[in-house]
């Protein structure tokens, strides 16, 4: 299940030998990983920054939960898609939006990000993932963007393959459809 | 067979390939399982500030102390909690002569008070309650200390409602 350098790290963890080091060599394994996974939902980096922070800060806490029974990143992935999900249902609370409302809201503030410098197509893709229900969201962006097999997005979503794959299809036909309407209307 | 025998059994059976094809061949491969191509993160438009991840560190929260764990039944409590008990009582019974000017429960309901957390974004956390309680415990201790035992015992012994309250 996992790897010879993260069974090492999970070990020294969970016995506490040597845990700072081997905290860090964790956050450099997967910090870009679980980063970009967080981006693609929040849209934005000061916000990805905070909740990449906050799911180290709970992985070091509850390392000693991990029982080996599922990969490691997948554990990893679950913690930060939850953080990410709570934050984003507590963004749109406070904003006093619903969750459609808080997905176009931070895709209309894409356009004056200093950190987002796609094309009108990649904003217009944005869009179009905006408009998807939130699991179908989460796996476009893991297989799309982070290219992510279906068995690592199952084993992460905690759903099956088929339903995955299914999930996918759907959501890839929508933004297909959204971005062919859109595109001719803007040219 | 060498070579030059291979290439002209190709140009006998007619077939050709585009210029410089075999000169410009190669194969691209698909990002590998374990080496994510994060490149394709460029892709959805998404930029970090420079050197972001070379210097991102996660600043954990200083471990909190294990608190140490008194029983609540030992004689030294017993005396506190009648003391708190007869406090208690007292304030009570003062809160409950002036009621009228106080919002009853019948004002509030849970659902009010849920909804005046969310609106008024109050935010707390555990570490902000250990420290809260803890430092109040202090001060109850301290003028627990102070409270003449024998003065306390005499009188929870006049006062049978509070002995008979607390042995419930």
């Amino acid at each position: 299940m996992l790897t010879k350098d993260e069974a090492r790290i999970v070990k020294n963890l969970q016995e506490k030998k040597n845990p700072d080091k081997a905290f860090n060599e964790l956050v450099d394994l997967y910090k870009e990983r679980l980063y970009w996974h967080i981006r693609n939902m929040v849209k934005n980096h000061e916000d990805a920054n905070d909740l990449l922070q906050n799911t180290f800060i709970k992985i070091f806490r509850y390392i000693h939960n991990f029982k080996g029974e599922s990969k490691l990143y997948s554990w990893m992935y679950r913690i930060a898609t939850n953080e990410t999900i709570t934050f984003l249902n507590k963004k749109a609370k406070r904003l006093k939006l619903s969750s459609q409302e808080l997905q176009d809201f931070l895709v209309n503030n894409l356009e004056s990000d200093a950190h987002f410098e796609g094309d009108k197509i990649q904003l217009l893709l944005q869009k179009a993932i905006a408009t998807l229900p939130e699991k179908q969201q989460q796996v476009f962006n893991m297989k799309y963007f982070q290219q992510l097999k279906y068995k690592e997005i199952a084993e992460i979503l905690e759903v099956s393959e088929g339903a995955l794959k299914s999930n996918y299809h759907h959501a890839v036909k929508k933004v297909e459809k959204f971005v062919k309407e859109h595109q001719t209307f803007h040219d | 067979m060498n070579n030059k025998n291979l290439a002209d059994k190709k140009q006998e059976s007619g077939f050709k390939t585009p210029k410089n094809y075999f000169e410009n061949f190669k194969v691209e491969l698909p990002a590998t399982n374990t080496e994510l191509d994060f490149t394709k993160e460029k892709n959805a438009g998404f930029t970090v500030p420079k050197n972001y991840f070379n210097n991102f560190e996660v600043n954990l929260p200083v471990e909190e102390k294990e608190t140490k764990v008194i029983s609540l039944f030992s004689t030294k409590n017993i005396f506190k909690i009648a003391s708190v008990a007869a406090v208690l009582i007292f304030v009570i019974s003062i809160l409950n002569k002036s009621s009228d000017n106080f919002i009853t429960n019948d004002d509030l309901n849970q659902a009010a008070i849920e909804d005046y957390i969310d609106n008024n974004e109050i935010d707390y956390n555990s570490q902000d309650l250990y420290f809260t309680f803890k430092n109040n415990n202090q001060i109850i201790e301290k003028e627990l200390e102070d409270i003449n035992r024998e003065e306390l015992l005499e009188y929870l012994t006049e006062n049978t409602e509070i002995t008979s309250l607390l042995n419930e």
